[in-house]
């Protein structure tokens, strides 16, 4: 994985200075919360509900297990003992103290670790595939490429002040399990008829307010452009971007008001301006950046594991969780950990301390020292050896992390909601808590199959609640919370955004309408082998809202 | 605008230091307890409470401060809108933990 270089470790330090002396002024007075709050924002740092919130950077989701460390004792020593893992694969701390917050970037960064470009209008976190590097058929890590839109977006003069925040993700296999079209701009990298990889480029996803699927702007774009190329995008962005209201503000608006072909050709005809020149990627800095992402030195293994057969035949429970949780590797003997964080009846993504911990003491002893963080609010160990499994999944029992549902129903994304967000309108924490002990029952998620569920707060949907199977949004009805329902969604290559079914429910409600929703699947399906997802685009609304209102 | 009877305004604000919840009390001073906050049933009283909030700016010891619907319910002073209520008592999960810990186990 990336490591800081000189310039790096000096860039960080220099920010922590900085921002201590910007607080330091703020406490005495010299600075007014107005003049103040852009300069925190910088820094990932927000007020929120109950208290200040930080939001630290990890870049595609990658960190070793020493960075984990450090996170877990940030949150001991600053926090309230626990973390929140994101939808776009960064950590949250929800009780850091402003007095605190230099001290606590000071020892992120002597782990080559930050919050810069968490907040504001701004290019963002880069995120990526959590199984990068390790996917059985990927075309390649898109994890070199996320570092190098890394280098290039950390303080670009040009784009600190966009209309809006600003979302990349890139993805290296045809699976698309990083939602890139929702994002500002999702890059996929694809190989031509010639071999040659390059990247199909799309522009103009989110959700929020106004949910919309990218378009495609280009079939494919050879990997040395790459930065020309969002340089471009980001230009056109910037100048065209509406300032006027804060609501239409991002590019997916720029691309829906001016049209795809339109925005395209001011892209292209940009580009035709800066290709060639500055931002045009050497073949040896690729090479140079390429080299630390190198799959870690792996003994070879036979494809299959005695030890683990044994094992899974021994004993169900693990059986399960090995069936469920890991993935196949693109190297023989080798497996993919996700590591749910996803407890029944726990808060989805968070983590406590001795959580955080024991990962990472798996991660350096059985993961080659790396962990990742998906935007589904998990993480994964990624180059596990089949003949180490047992012990993993053991090590992650004894911290409760051992939940064998990922993918199933209470593998559920949910926004932190009124609970700690200043934007929120209801509560998710407790709507998720709930489902997750209703569909407890592992045998009873088996038979239900994969299923989505994602739980937004408010509309900002944060939750990705548009691109869930079953989606939920809070509102708040007279005062009251209530909750709708949207079916349909998807985040993957078949990317679609959920219809909402009709009127909502009460916070006391919902839980059964979604049972309700689940059962109605299970009616329905032709076969067990068609998913929830299959299933609803095959039937369409019409059953579920029958079911749930009693009418079409 | 009318208001209800029994609904008044306190101001509420977040504290500069830790972002910690804070309630304006009739002497200016902040707590931490939406119950011991001081209510403004009319006009004047409310201008009373916001010299006093700007007082406390001046002293950099919030961050801002806003007014809050509160009203007696149950014997004791409570806010009105739900998302103020959960402002107040802390987050409704993990209840062994922050806040609602330390004021309201």
């Amino acid at each position: 994985m990336y490591r800081y270089d000189e310039f790096d470790h000096d860039f960080v330090r220099q920010r922590v200075a900085q921002f201590r002396d910007q607080v330091e002024r703020r406490l005495a007075g010299e600075l007014t919360e107005d003049e103040f709050k852009p300069l925190r924002l910088q820094n990932g740092l927000y007020l929120q509900l109950h208290a200040y919130m930080l939001r630290v950077a990890i870049p595609y989701g990658t960190l070793s297990s020493k960075q984990m460390r450090r996170l877990a004792h940030i949150a001991r020593k600053y926090d309230k003992g626990y973390g929140h893992f994101t939808t776009r694969q960064n950590i949250q701390y929800n009780w850091p103290s402003l007095v605190d917050t230099p001290a606590i970037l000071e020892e992120l960064a002597e782990v080559e670790m930050h919050a810069i470009q968490t907040s504001g209008n701004c290019i963002r976190n880069t995120t990526a595939d959590h199984f990068a590097g390790a996917a059985a058929n990927e075309i390649e890590d898109p994890r070199v490429w996320c570092e190098i839109i890394r280098q290039w977006s950390t303080l670009h003069p040009e784009f600190a002040f966009l209309p809006r925040k600003f979302k990349i993700a890139v993805i290296g296999t045809k699976e698309d399990r990083a939602a890139i079209q929702v994002h500002d701009i999702g890059l996929a990298l694809v190989r031509n008829e010639e071999g040659e990889t390059g990247f199909t480029v799309y522009v103009g996803g989110g959700q929020g307010r106004t949910p919309m699927i990218a378009k495609k702007v280009r079939d494919f774009l050879p990997k040395q452009h790459l930065l020309s190329y969002l340089e471009a995008i980001l230009r056109v962005y910037n100048q065209f971007g509406r300032r006027d209201n804060k609501y239409k503000a991002r590019i997916k608006i720029l691309v829906h008001e001016t049209g795809t072909k339109e925005l395209t050709d001011a892209i292209e005809a940009e580009w035709e301006e800066i290709k060639d020149t500055v931002f045009t990627l050497p073949n040896e800095e690729v090479k140079r950046i390429a080299a630390y992402f190198a799959p870690p030195q792996m003994q070879s293994r036979p494809i299959t594991s005695a030890k683990l057969d044994a094992a899974k035949a021994s004993d169900t429970d693990f059986a399960d969780w090995v069936d469920r949780n890991v993935a196949p590797h693109k190297r023989a003997g080798y497996g993919i950990v996700t590591v749910s964080l996803k407890g029944i009846g726990e808060a989805p993504g968070d983590a406590s301390a001795e959580q955080m911990d024991a990962v990472a003491d798996l991660a350096e002893r059985y993961s080659h020292d790396e962990l990742r963080v998906t935007h589904e609010q998990n993480l994964v160990l990624p180059h596990v050896a089949l003949d180490d499994l047992l012990e993993v999944w053991q090590g992650l029992r004894a911290v409760d992390l051992g939940t064998p549902n990922i993918g199933f129903v209470t593998d559920i994304i949910a926004c932190p909601g009124l609970d700690y967000c200043a934007l929120a309108n209801a509560r998710s924490i407790p709507v998720a808590q709930s489902i997750s002990q209703r569909f407890a029952d592992i045998d009873r998620q088996k038979e239900i199959g994969p299923l989505k569920l994602k739980i937004s707060g408010c509309i900002n949907a944060c939750g990705h609640h548009h691109v869930g199977h079953i989606g939920i949004l809070g509102v708040d009805r007279k005062n009251e919370e209530f909750y709708q329902i949207t079916l349909g969604g998807s985040a993957d290559e078949n990317t679609s955004i959920g219809k909402i079914i009709g009127q909502g429910f009460s916070g006391d409600e919902i839980t059964d309408a979604v049972e309700t929703v689940v059962d109605t699947y299970l009616d329905i399906r032709k076969s067990p082998d068609e998913t929830f997802l299959q299933a609803y685009r095959r039937v369409g609304e019409t059953p579920f809202k029958e079911r749930l209102y009693g009418r079409a | 605008m009318t208001k209800q009877q029994n609904i008044a305004e306190a101001i509420t604000a977040n504290r500069l230091t830790d972002g910690a919840v804070l309630y304006l009390t009739a002497t200016g001073g902040w707590t931490e307890k939406v119950e011991e906050a001081a209510a403004a049933a009319d006009p004047t009283a409310r201008l009373e409470l916001e010299e006093k909030a700007n007082a406390g700016l001046a002293r950099q010891e919030i961050t801002h401060w806003e007014l809050a619907e509160v009203e007696i319910r149950d014997g004791a002073l409570t806010a009105v809108k739900n998302k103020e209520a959960i402002r107040s008592r802390g987050p409704t999960v993990r209840r062994d933990l922050g806040k609602q810990a330390e004021l309201y186990a």
